[in-house]
């Protein structure tokens, strides 16, 4: 539905996935529904054909009906959709912070598309209904009498046992999985899951209820006898659709928590790898070094931010006998630098260099402890290499002692770096703007001086992958009200049978206390399993992407996982408050 | 045991409809009391009342002295699962559970220990032989078998009073002489103050008095002697002096 050409590739493929995904599960969806609104009208059906109806006349009343209601809804959502596409702009834009507007705007093509779509799927699904209805047998004889069965559901032993080797084998596949797995290894892990979540709901939860039902001191006790009787007959009955939510909710949990992830990494990475919120870097021969630098502090005066300045001067020699430089800084301005970035200091002797390396440079010294290298008339020995990150962007170097430094002074170039150590970067936001403008565009080789703000960096970095992140929130966005109506569409399923159930215990006598008692349960265990089952899966999800991208993704996954209990939690009582007024409605005594 | 003071009742609703008017009946404890009538007659309308599962217009219910109707709705519950026992035509039985799961159900909800309640389930069920089919589930057993299963948990917890609406309304007429035999048994053996709400003079043949309903108000009421055969005549020219359209459904069946 979404072919902007300004989508690069990976996202629209990411787009093109949900779309068929939402599809799909809305085929399944559409098709559930109208199974069973016919099923609950049968008795109705059965009339008409009693009272000489045929059933191709049935078959047309129903197809006629439902492209009825398909035209109604499919119009209804579309209406809906525009109305909300702008609500989850605005939201995207402050959850992934971006700059620039997500512009509104009337997307024809997808009308049409979704419309055609959902038609279609309508006119398709209504005639197989129809077909479908043929296997029953009241279509021939409508008067006959059938017994409606309840059955005790059963569950069999080794299928519910195979559910948690299943899903352990499957995680287990996960965490051995190779850097560079194969489509093949990843397609058994996904369809090991699948079988295990399947087997979990259709399976293992029955057997555990009658595990629970065998004892029978606890399942005669006050309403235990009500709730788990029907717990095991709804399990079962739900168990394809508990599967399809928790599937959902998985899918809708692991984009947001990917989204997160990733922003909290890339976050993370720039603000650790750069502990100062401005640096100024200084050539030698720049002429406005003392002037910037003072216009530096100066506006951060004005906007009341504490700060303090550091200085530390590089070197940069030959190596000689080699077309390679050195970087080269003394020990006092490493220790500083170090102790305000929260490093540990160096103490080297003689001619002793401490090697701090960077990710990211290929440098000549990339990793060489314990060699030497000659430069001028010294040479000196790496003894030791240690990670730091002080300076912005900028490539190994070695730390000497001072009187080392003093002595290196046929050195190519000299850049002093001013480096502005605040309590909380973000603050910075503003002053780092006003100075970008005032200084203009740095870099590029062709001013002698670069000015760095971690906070610019940091939006420049978020506009880049802002699209990739808006559709992840937006793909884990659908996916969750998916499960959501279908969660809720497959309760309200239940309502009649149990309508029926507590007018029957109205009768006998039942409290308000213990009514809602029975369905408080029998909805936290209906909307919290599947919930539940989808945070297990999305967490180890989480936990292999960490390895993927070596970043801790704690803290990300606790919050992206707490609004989603939070949200469900308030769903739930929404859900269940409306379901027990639904039941107390439907109980004749007033 | 039970006293209806001028009891009414009025349907709202765009039309009134005056279902119950100036009923005044007093139940004794022990009696097994049959309510006949014409359908419209209100018979039920006056079941639902006196189980307070409905609430009535005009005048009072007292069952020991007590009117359910003035307490709050939580107590009303535990009032009717502790005094009352219901028994309705379409059995009312949970059928996603075994036959002895739905007879302990109000013995259940009243917290009574487990081996209290396998004791008491298994006593009633031989008292109704019902015996043989406590672990069958409700869709297994016949109409029969189920308005026995229904009785049995009505009277599993010794009701006070046992209220039944039309009961051997779906049942065919060797069913429904069984389960009426029954709940003689029980009335003999028990001594509970049954009210049994019937158009069947046959069903209603077993009880000791009958008192009939026309059009909202008590038309009369004969006592059975000594014989039941007679009793059954007697009710028969009683239902043909009323009028009505009772005769369409009537079932000459005695044995």
């Amino acid at each position: 539905m979404l072919t902007a050409p300004v989508m690069d590739t990976k996202v629209a493929a990411g787009f093109h996935l949900a779309e068929t995904v939402i599809y799909l599960f809305s085929v399944l969806f559409i098709w559930f529904s109208m199974r069973a609104f016919l099923k609950s009208r049968e008795h109705q059906f059965k009339l008409f054909l009693t009272f000489g109806m045929t059933p191709g006349q049935l078959k047309l009343m129903i197809f006629l009906e439902h492209m009825l209601i398909g035209l109604i809804g499919t119009m209804t959502g579309l209406t809906l959709s525009l109305s909300f596409v702008k609500m989850v702009l605005l939201i995207a834009e402050n959850v992934v912070g971006l700059d620039f507007r997500l512009y509104f705007y009337f997307p024809m093509k997808a009308l049409a598309l979704t419309f055609g779509a959902f038609i279609a799927l309508f006119a398709v699904l209504s005639v197989c209904a129809g077909l479908f209805l043929d296997r029953e047998r009241w279509i021939l004889f409508p008067q006959q009498w059938n017994k409606q069965s309840s059955k005790e559901p059963n569950a069999s032993r080794p299928l519910a046992v195979s559910a948690p080797i299943f899903l352990a084998g499957g995680y287990g596949m996960a965490l051995s999985l190779p850097e560079s797995p194969s489509t093949f290894m990843i397609v058994c892990v996904v369809v090991s899951e699948a079988i295990g979540t399947y087997f979990l709901f259709d399976q293992l939860g029955v057997c555990i209820i009658h595990t629970y039902k065998r004892n029978r001191h606890f399942f005669w006790r006050r309403t235990n006898l009500l709730l788990l009787s029907d717990l095991a007959n709804r399990m079962k009955d739900c168990a394809r659709t508990l599967f399809m939510i928790s599937i959902l909710f998985m899918i809708a949990m692991t984009a947001i928590g990917m989204m997160a992830g990733y922003q909290g990494m890339i976050k993370n990475r720039i603000s650790q790898e750069n502990p100062f919120a401005l640096v100024y870097a200084s050539s030698s021969g720049n002429m406005r070094e003392t002037k910037d630098v003072a216009e530096i502090e100066r506006a951060l005066e004005e906007h009341g931010i504490p700060f303090q300045r550091l200085q530390a001067t590089i070197k940069e020699l030959p190596i000689a006998k080699s077309n390679n430089s050195l970087r080269i800084i003394p020990a006092s301005e490493f220790n500083a630098i170090a102790r305000a970035a929260g490093n540990v200091a160096v103490a080297p002797t003689g001619t002793q260099a401490i090697l701090v390396p960077n990710d990211d440079s290929q440098g000549p010294v990339q990793g060489t402890g314990g060699s030497t290298l000659r430069v001028g008339l010294l040479a000196l020995q790496v003894t030791g290499v240690m990670e730091a990150y002080s300076f912005p962007d900028f490539d190994s170097y070695l730390v000497v002692s001072d009187d080392v430094y003093a002595l290196l002074n046929d050195y190519t170039r000299k850049v002093s770096f001013h480096l502005f150590d605040v309590d909380d970067w973000r603050q910075t936001e503003g002053v780092a703007r006003q100075l970008k403008q005032r200084f203009g565009p740095t870099g590029e080789g062709k001013v002698d001086f670069t000015f760095f703000s971690l906070t610019y960096t940091l939006g420049k970095i978020r506009q880049v992958y802002g699209g990739s992140l808006f559709a992840l929130f937006f793909i884990g966005a659908v996916f969750f009200a998916a499960s959501w109506s279908f969660l809720y569409f497959r309760l309200y399923t239940n309502l009649q049978e149990d309508q029926r159930k507590f007018a029957v215990m109205n009768t006998i006598g039942l409290t308000d206390q213990e009514l809602s008692k029975v369905i408080t349960l029998q909805l936290i265990l209906l909307i919290f399993t599947p919930f539940f089952v989808a945070l297990v899966h999305s967490s180890f999800a989480m936990m292999i992407l960490q390895h993927a991208i070596q970043y801790n993704l704690m803290k990300e996954t606790m919050a992206v996982l707490g609004a989603f209990l939070t949200a469900h939690v308030f769903y739930f009582a929404a859900v269940r408050s409306a379901y027990v007024k639904r039941v107390k409605q439907s109980i004749t005594y007033p | 045991m039970l006293q209806l003071n001028r009891l009414g009742k009025v349907y709202g609703g765009s039309i009134l409809c005056t279902a119950l008017k100036d009923i005044d009946l007093t139940v004794d404890r022990g009696e097994f009391l049959g309510i006949m009538g014409p359908s419209g007659s209100g018979k039920t309308t006056l079941l639902r009342l006196i189980a307070a599962l409905d609430v009535p217009t005009s005048g009072e219910v007292l069952i020991d002295g007590r009117n359910p109707h003035l307490l709050p709705r939580n107590e009303l519950a535990r009032f009717r699962r502790r005094e009352l026992g219901l028994v309705l035509q379409d059995f009312n039985l949970l059928d996603t559970m075994t036959v002895e799961e739905n007879i302990v159900m109000p013995l259940a909800l009243e917290g009574v220990q487990y081996g209290e309640m396998a004791e008491k389930a298994a006593m009633v069920a031989d008292q109704l032989g019902i015996g043989n089919i406590l672990h069958k589930r409700v869709h297994e057993i016949s109409g029969g078998q189920a308005q026995r299963a229904a009785i049995a948990r009505a009277i599993i917890h010794g009701p006070g009073m046992l209220l039944c609406d039309e009961i051997t309304g779906n049942l065919d007429s060797k069913s429904s002489q069984g389960v009426m035999e029954v709940l003689e048994a029980v009335h003999q053996t028990d001594g509970a103050t049954i009210l049994l709400v019937t158009h069947d003079p046959m069903v209603a043949s077993y009880c000791r008095r009958v008192v009939f309903i026309k059009d909202g108000q008590l038309y009369n009421e004969i006592i059975c002697g000594e014989n039941r055969q007679h009793f059954f005549q007697r009710i028969m020219d009683t239902l043909s002096l009323m009028g009505g359209n009772i005769h369409d459904r009537m079932a000459f069946r005695l044995s």
